[in-house]
């Protein structure tokens, strides 16, 4: 079994929301839902984080503090897009400040459905975003050894668009 | 013309050469040269002598005694001329009664034949060689610093030939105090550095520094007092006025008539030294120019206290006045060490920490037994080295970044990176193992618990307090040293102004600082260890293989590090930028706020004014120190 | 020439991590079962670990990696002198440096959280310190030695003389194990004020450098416990047992404090439960020799 794959740590970020995803995915940390179970922690850091979980739609004055968390974060990474305004703009779609969903900013690789999105789905939708990192690890791992064969230095690589 | 007379001349006849010649190129050239001419012969006295120490030496001049009183009346008519002219009363009357009691006293000390005017034997050697090299490596400083301090300082009238006199002077009178016997002529040296340290605390010539100037002299005069005061009794109890003679006699019954005259001169110890409440004359002293503070604070003036606390120590020691000294030294040791966290001016905290440091050098040589007059000779050792190291890279530094306040080096390493490093020695020998100080801090840890003493326990729970302290302030300033807001800045802007006699005088210091922590168990074996077997019958060192883990680890510390730091440098990788809540951030951590305006990250350290205020601990340390010097001198009247 | 104590301090370098990362898998399993969780499983930590080791990320600046690189292998030092019967007063300084280095590691990322976090670690360290030298000086009065193995052989129930030292000591291993109510400087979670504090600004690599140097460190911190249960293998066990689900209880039952009480506390617990047991015991003892 893959390493990042047992341990998948969390960052959280809250584009702007109306708050109910946010309070769902802290519910997935309590006893009942108990993410722990899949060795996940919530860190506050970007660069200790391998899954990003990203709730509510991104606004013009949010969108590049979103990419910069994204882009802080190590190779390979996961983003997981958590409730409906994440994936559209939800009902602030329309609104003058709104730009849309996570994917206008940053790839998504896992979209969780639900307003707000229920602890279960979320819990479900990290376990994926593990499952897709351990793919991305092993690509990479390819990658780099073609790489070396080719007697090239290892492309940098940017991570690829949604599943 | 002997050796050790050649070594105390040497200095004040270049310093005279100095007087005289108005060229500064020339000037420059005679310091430097009297600099190194004098530590050459502090090392080469200490090389010959080695072998047949102690030395005793006997001064034929005749009518010493008149010489010796004519000296000590010319000091107290310069400073009552001094203190004519700045219109002060106190200090007047200090000098007034200072030659009365020269006259006075010449009743009882005037016909006395000393055995040997001058005795040099291990302590005096270390003394010898600090003053030579320290202070040696301190003038060459001094050479290119005090160029650079008045094109900075226009106000400042230039008397550099005045400085290069007292400064050569101050170390001859050094020279001559460590290596006396006879207490007369110890006193004699004793007033000159006094006189000395007033002209160059003086030197800018302002307000406050005139000011720190005269409480600097009331203070060392009072104690100066003492000392004549403690020589008289001793002379009309015992009709000696020769150190080895004292301290030979307090292990025989005459003891109890020693404890007036040894608590006399003991103050006056104390108050070189800095203790409580005293200590105000040594912070005011931080108002000189960075070289007179480097000296002051290293090798000469303070040391001299010290020195004559650590000689007294067999005299001192199970007396109820070696416990006071002992009690007011410790209570010095951890006021000093809380009030230095509190402090932002990077020379009030060397000042503080020195007079911590000092505190526990006068509760080891209180105490008294031979481990802890071991740890004290080690402390004035390291700390020699270490603080004035300290102190010239300092007064480097804020001629780079223009301010002396800590906060003002934060980033130091990238603007001054080789200053940065000479820093970051000084103060790791000043708080973390392996290094010296707390090596030193640890042995007299060990010493306490061998002690066997009511004392013990307490003054254990003392340092372990004030040590833990100490790590506070000197790792806040050292990480401040080290930060990083922008990695792909030009280094060492900063250092333009930086010349080459003081990267000289810090490199110089700095491989000096490293190399006392590695061969300190050869200064032990070959130096501290005979003197302790001569003067206690017992030798002391720390376990043998204690000191080989010290010395290891000090290899492992500098190349451990620096090792890790040349791997990483090969490494092609880039670098990212530091994590500030997701904001995109320019080099030097700005970032756009909320309405698109540039903002730069600003940080403060912690200060702890709360627990740690620097007023109120001195306050209270001033209090008590008062309340325990009454009490000294209550065992006089006693 | 020492015998045995070489292949003590051999062993532990070797198994050091494993020992210390089954305290840390435990401590998380049942620290998930005191809030009625399932919890990661046991060997959580090594997978973290390993992961941590996998993940590419580049340093903020040229000295944080030299300098997390110099606080493991100070902290791996402290505990091989500590296993091969140094002196341990000297390592407790020891380890003071080795804490040195991580401050100024997070000190030079120039960021204000990790600085903040720095700041807070000093504070903790000036508090935790003269109870660590207490306790070690109230074990020499009990064993006079500061030998390791020389107090454990020594058979001497130290808790039961020392017994506010004991507690004083378990107060300020808190600290040093970065517990609440005292993980003021760093925290494995994210409830924390300050992000991660001191470990900001340190990913994959360098985070493993610092967890590995934790685990290294709670080895010995727990073998210094141990010396005050070494009377006996069932002391031993029940002791050193006892002390590590106190600590866990209390990192869970305890909301995290400021610094001032954090400080002045540790300090007033050093000065009433630590001197205030160091000075009379010392003062019995000396009058039977």
């Amino acid at each position: 079994m893959s390493s990042i794959e047992r341990s998948p740590w969390l960052i959280h970020y809250d584009a702007s929301s109306c708050n109910g995803c946010d309070i769902e995915v802290l519910a997935c940390l309590t006893p009942v839902y108990d993410a722990e179970r899949f060795g996940c922690i919530v860190t506050g850091d970007p660069k200790q984080a391998d899954i990003f979980l990203v709730t509510g739609s991104v606004n013009h004055l949010n969108a590049p503090i979103l990419k910069n968390i994204y882009d802080q974060m190590p190779e390979p990474k996961a983003v997981v897009a958590i409730g409906a305004c994440a994936y559209s703009g939800g009902v602030f779609a329309e609104c003058y400040n709104v730009a849309g969903g996570v994917a206008t900013t940053i790839p998504v690789d896992v979209y969780v459905p639900g307003c707000a999105a229920k602890p279960e789905s979320i819990l479900d939708g990290v376990v994926r975003a593990a499952m897709i990192l351990k793919e991305k690890e092993k690509a990479g791992r390819k990658a780099r050894a073609l790489a070396r064969k080719e007697g090239r230095r290892s492309p940098k690589r940017r991570a690829g668009g949604a599943t | 013309m002997t050796l050790p007379f050649i070594v105390a001349v040497t200095p004040p006849l270049f310093g005279f050469i100095a007087l005289i010649i108005k060229d500064d190129r020339v000037r420059r050239f005679i310091v430097i040269t009297g600099a190194i001419a004098q530590a050459a012969l502090a090392i080469a006295l200490a090389v010959t002598s080695a072998h047949s120490l102690p030395l005793r030496l006997v001064a034929t001049l005749p009518g010493l005694d008149t010489w010796i009183l004519g000296g000590e009346l010319a000091m107290a008519a310069f400073i009552a001329v001094f203190a004519v002219v700045k219109r002060r009363a106190f200090p007047l009357l200090l000098a007034i009664a200072q030659a009365a009691l020269a006259l006075v006293g010449e009743r009882w000390t005037g016909g006395v034949e000393a055995q040997a005017h001058f005795v040099v034997d291990q302590v005096s050697l270390l003394l010898v060689i600090i003053v030579g090299v320290v202070g040696g490596l301190i003038l060459v400083y001094a050479a290119g610093y005090m160029k650079t301090f008045h094109e900075e300082h226009a106000a400042v009238r230039d008397r550099r030939r005045l400085f290069s006199f007292t400064m050569l002077s101050f170390l001859g009178a050094m020279y001559g105090l460590v290596m006396s016997n006879d207490l007369r002529l110890m006193l004699l040296f004793w007033e000159m550095t006094t006189l000395a340290s007033f002209i160059l605390i003086g030197y800018g010539g302002d307000e406050a520094a005139e000011k720190s100037a005269f409480l600097a002299l009331n203070l060392n005069v009072l104690g100066g007092l003492a000392f004549s005061l403690g020589i008289i009794l001793l002379a009309a109890r015992t009709g000696s006025v020769e150190l080895d003679v004292l301290l030979a006699a307090a292990k025989g019954p005459e003891a109890a008539l020693l404890a007036a005259p040894v608590a006399l001169m003991a103050l006056a110890g104390l108050v070189k030294s800095a203790q409580l409440p005293f200590t105000p004359w040594l912070l005011g002293a931080m108002v000189a120019p960075t070289p007179v503070s480097a000296l002051l604070h290293s090798s000469t003036m303070v040391k001299a206290g010290v020195f004559l606390l650590i000689r007294l120590a067999p005299a001192m020691s199970g007396t109820t006045v070696g416990y006071i000294v002992s009690f007011i030294g410790i209570l010095t040791f951890i006021a000093g060490a809380f009030a230095a966290v509190s402090a932002r001016n990077a020379k009030r905290v060397l000042a503080l920490s020195t007079v911590s440091n000092l505190g526990l050098i006068a509760t080891c040589a209180g105490i008294g037994t031979y481990e802890l007059v071991w740890v004290a000779l080690f402390l004035v050792l390291f700390h020699a080295v270490a603080k004035a190291l300290l102190f010239i890279s300092v007064g480097t530094a804020s001629v780079g970044t223009g301010s002396l306040d800590i906060e003002s080096m934060g980033g130091l390493v990238t603007g001054m990176p080789r200053i940065t490093l000479f820093l970051i020695v000084g103060i790791s020998c000043m708080f973390v193992a392996p290094f010296g100080m707390l090596v030193s801090k640890w042995a007299a840890m060990e010493a306490f618990m061998n002690l066997n003493s009511i004392v013990s326990p307490f003054m254990i729970a003392f340092l372990a307090f004030g040590s833990a302290t100490t790590v506070l302030f000197w790792a806040k300033w050292m990480g401040l040293l080290l930060r990083i807001t922008d990695p792909t800045a030009p280094r060492g802007l900063l250092e333009d102004k930086v010349t080459r006699y003081e990267l000289f005088s810090e490199a110089s210091l700095t491989i000096l600082a490293i190399a006392t922590c590695v061969l300190y168990p050869l200064v032990s074996k070959y130096a501290f260890e005979p003197y302790l077997l001569a003067s206690y019958g017992k030798a002391f060192g720390l376990d043998r293989s204690n000191m080989l883990v010290t010395v290891l680890m000090v290899g492992m510390t500098v190349a451990v590090p620096a090792l890790l730091l040349i791997i990483s440098r090969r490494s092609k990788e880039g670098l990212s930028t530091a994590y500030m809540s997701g904001r995109v951030t320019s080099p030097g951590l700005g970032f756009k706020g909320s309405k698109g305006i540039e903002l730069k990250v600003a940080m403060h350290s912690y200060y702890l004014e709360g627990p740690f205020g620097e007023g109120k601990i001195l306050k209270a340390g001033i209090a008590a120190g008062i309340l325990l010097t009454l009490i000294l001198l209550g065992t006089v009247a006693i | 020439m020492k015998g045995i104590e070489i292949y003590v301090a051999i062993a532990y370098v070797i198994l050091g991590p494993i020992v210390g990362g089954l305290l840390d898998g435990l401590d998380r399993v049942i620290t998930a079962r005191l809030q009625g969780r399932v919890g990661p499983p046991l060997l959580q930590p090594f997978y973290d670990l390993r992961k941590l080791l996998t993940r590419r990320i580049a340093p903020v600046n040229s000295l944080q990696m030299p300098l997390i690189a110099s606080h493991l292998v100070f902290a791996i030092l402290t505990g091989v002198l500590f296993f091969y019967g140094s002196d341990i007063l000297l390592i407790i300084f020891v380890l003071t440096l080795a804490s040195v280095f991580l401050v100024l590691a997070a000190y030079s990322t120039g960021s204000p959280y990790s600085t903040i976090g720095a700041e807070r670690e000093l504070l903790l360290m000036t508090a935790y310190e003269p109870m660590i030298i207490i306790a070690l000086v109230g074990l020499f009065g009990v064993a006079k030695s500061f030998d390791f193995y020389a107090i454990l052989s020594s058979k001497m129930p130290a808790y039961l003389y020392l017994p506010g030292i004991y507690l004083g000591l378990v107060y300020v291993l808190e600290m040093k194990l970065r517990k609440s109510p005292f993980d003021l400087s760093t925290s494995h979670h994210a409830h924390q004020e300050l992000v991660m504090g001191l470990t900001a600004d340190m990913g994959g690599p360098a985070l493993a450098m610092v967890e590995l140097a934790h685990w290294y460190e709670s080895v010995y911190l727990f073998a210094l416990v141990l010396l005050f249960f070494s009377s006996s293998w069932v002391s031993a066990i029940l002791g050193v047992g006892f002390t590590y689900l106190l600590i866990i209880l209390l990192d869970n039952a305890t909301a995290r404090v400021k610094w001032e009480l954090a400080l002045s506390f540790a300090w007033i617990v050093a000065l009433v439960a630590g001197a205030g047991n160091l000075i009379p015991f010392y003062l019995i003892s000396r009058g039977s020799p």
